[in-house]
């Protein structure tokens, strides 16, 4: 039976002359990598998923946010016309969230929730009149809200989120979501 | 431009690295963990592996270790395009965060060490002091009169949610081949070789803590990454004391 030698245990790093031993050989992980000490707390406030936006601005996923964001202002506006019974200005400000929503979807590829989300959000703002659904933009401010913070939920949260959207909507389907849909699980598959 | 361009550095090494709180379920999942992390690779072979933490190297390329405070990934060889690395990367992240039930991440860093090759010391040291606004060579300092030296920097940065460390320095290493006389094979000699590089070490960082349904391994590090291409050549000018200076 012949014996192995492993030659690579007589090699080694002689020396280094300056700095971070980081480009040590693939055994020293442990002191290569991460000398730098950080005093990060833990009871200090979350980095939102946001954030990345300052770092690239042109990212899928800064877009998505930003335009989130510009939905939620709109939806505030929405809710605040609606408590003071301005129904008109109100269905005015559903309108113009209805084109956003329908540009949310564009986003669907970041991820199965996003997707799953912005489809129902999408379908649930094609009510006729603010009247028909009067609790949607609360609902969709909230679940809204919790995809820009969480971008990157499981998908069984997303499908909650999704059922609290469609008990503010006494609506059936808008027509063309079965072909749609189909068409999204022939993409994905 | 600089006088020494970012296009003249080759990407040497990719360091990423993740920190959580106690990760328990390490003990009871580190098998089917490194099981799903190795239908990602051609070959996956153990270096260090104990209870609380495990490294392995993939391809002969990646360190990965996985452990209860944090998990590291690191490309030795990164060569061609950055992405590639970055999809193994996310993959691994993914994988981690998800055996372990990881929800909180206390920092999450993104690591891009880039060299230019010297043919000698005396470029190196040459090149460093082109590269860093050093001053004039010659004056005596600590009873020292030096008749060379090499000029480094480290800038440490943060805006309170990310942060970077970059350093320029010139690196001297040296590799030894020392075989044992009872290895008796032919033209299997001592061998001493030295390199001679300039270093530009950028290190990323989170300054807060991160929910993990708030982060994509991917989208971040990508982020980081185009941060460095724009960024680097501006960097670079900045460090010789001319132009660039961001406000």
């Amino acid at each position: 039976m012949a014996d192995v030698i492993d030659l690579g245990k007589f090699a080694g790093m002689a020396r280094t002359a300056s700095g971070t031993d980081a480009v040590n050989v693939q055994a020293s992980e442990e002191t290569g990598s991460w000398t730098r000490s950080t005093n990060i707390s833990g009871s200090a406030g979350f980095l939102s998923a946001a954030a990345v936006r300052k770092l690239d601005d042109e990212s899928p996923i800064g877009k998505m946010l930003e335009l989130v964001e510009r939905i939620l202002k709109r939806l505030e506006i929405c809710m605040e016309h609606l408590n003071q019974q301005e129904m008109f200005s109100s269905d005015d400000e559903l309108m113009a969230c209805k084109r956003l929503l329908s540009e949310l979807l564009m986003f669907r590829e970041v991820n199965d929730s996003v997707g799953l989300i912005a489809w129902t959000a999408y379908q649930a703002s094609q009510v006729e009149a603010i009247t028909d659904a009067p609790a949607l933009p609360e609902v969709l401010h909230r679940v809204l809200t919790r995809l820009w913070s969480s971008p990157f939920m499981r998908f069984d949260e997303a499908c909650l989120l999704v059922e609290e959207i469609e008990g503010a909507v006494p609506v059936a389907p808008a027509s063309g979501f079965i072909e749609v849909s189909e068409e999204l699980l022939t993409e994905q598959t | 431009m600089p006088p020494i361009p970012f296009s003249s550095f080759r990407r040497a090494q990719l360091i990423f690295e993740m920190r959580y709180s106690e990760a328990y379920e390490l003990w009871d999942r580190t098998g089917s963990l490194w099981k799903s992390v190795e239908k990602d690779f051609t070959k996956l072979k153990s270096n260090q592996v104990g209870p609380n933490e495990q490294a392995f190297i993939a391809d002969n390329r990646f360190v990965l270790t996985a452990g209860l405070q944090r998990c590291n990934f690191t490309d030795h060889r990164p060569t061609g395009s950055p992405e590639k690395t970055i999809e193994k990367v996310a993959g691994f992240a993914n994988k981690v965060l998800n055996s372990l039930n990881v929800t909180v991440l206390e920092r999450v860093g993104f690591r891009s060490v880039f060299s230019v090759s010297c043919e000698s010391l005396e470029e190196l040291r040459e090149k460093s002091m082109i590269a860093v606004h050093a001053l004039p060579l010659g004056a005596p300092f600590f009873g020292v009169r030096p008749t060379s030296f090499g000029a480094a920097v480290k800038i440490e940065a943060d805006d309170g949610d990310f942060g970077y460390a970059a350093q320029l320095y010139p690196q001297e290493k040296g590799f030894e081949f020392n075989p044992p006389p009872d290895i008796l094979i032919k033209d299997l000699e001592r061998r001493e070789e030295k390199t001679f590089e300039l270093m530009l070490d950028v290190d990323f960082s989170t300054k807060k803590p991160l929910r993990t349904d708030a982060f994509d391994c991917k989208s971040w590090l990508l982020s980081w990454n185009r941060a460095i291409g724009r960024d680097a050549d501006n960097f670079l000018e900045y460090l010789t004391g001319n132009h660039g200076r961001r406000d």
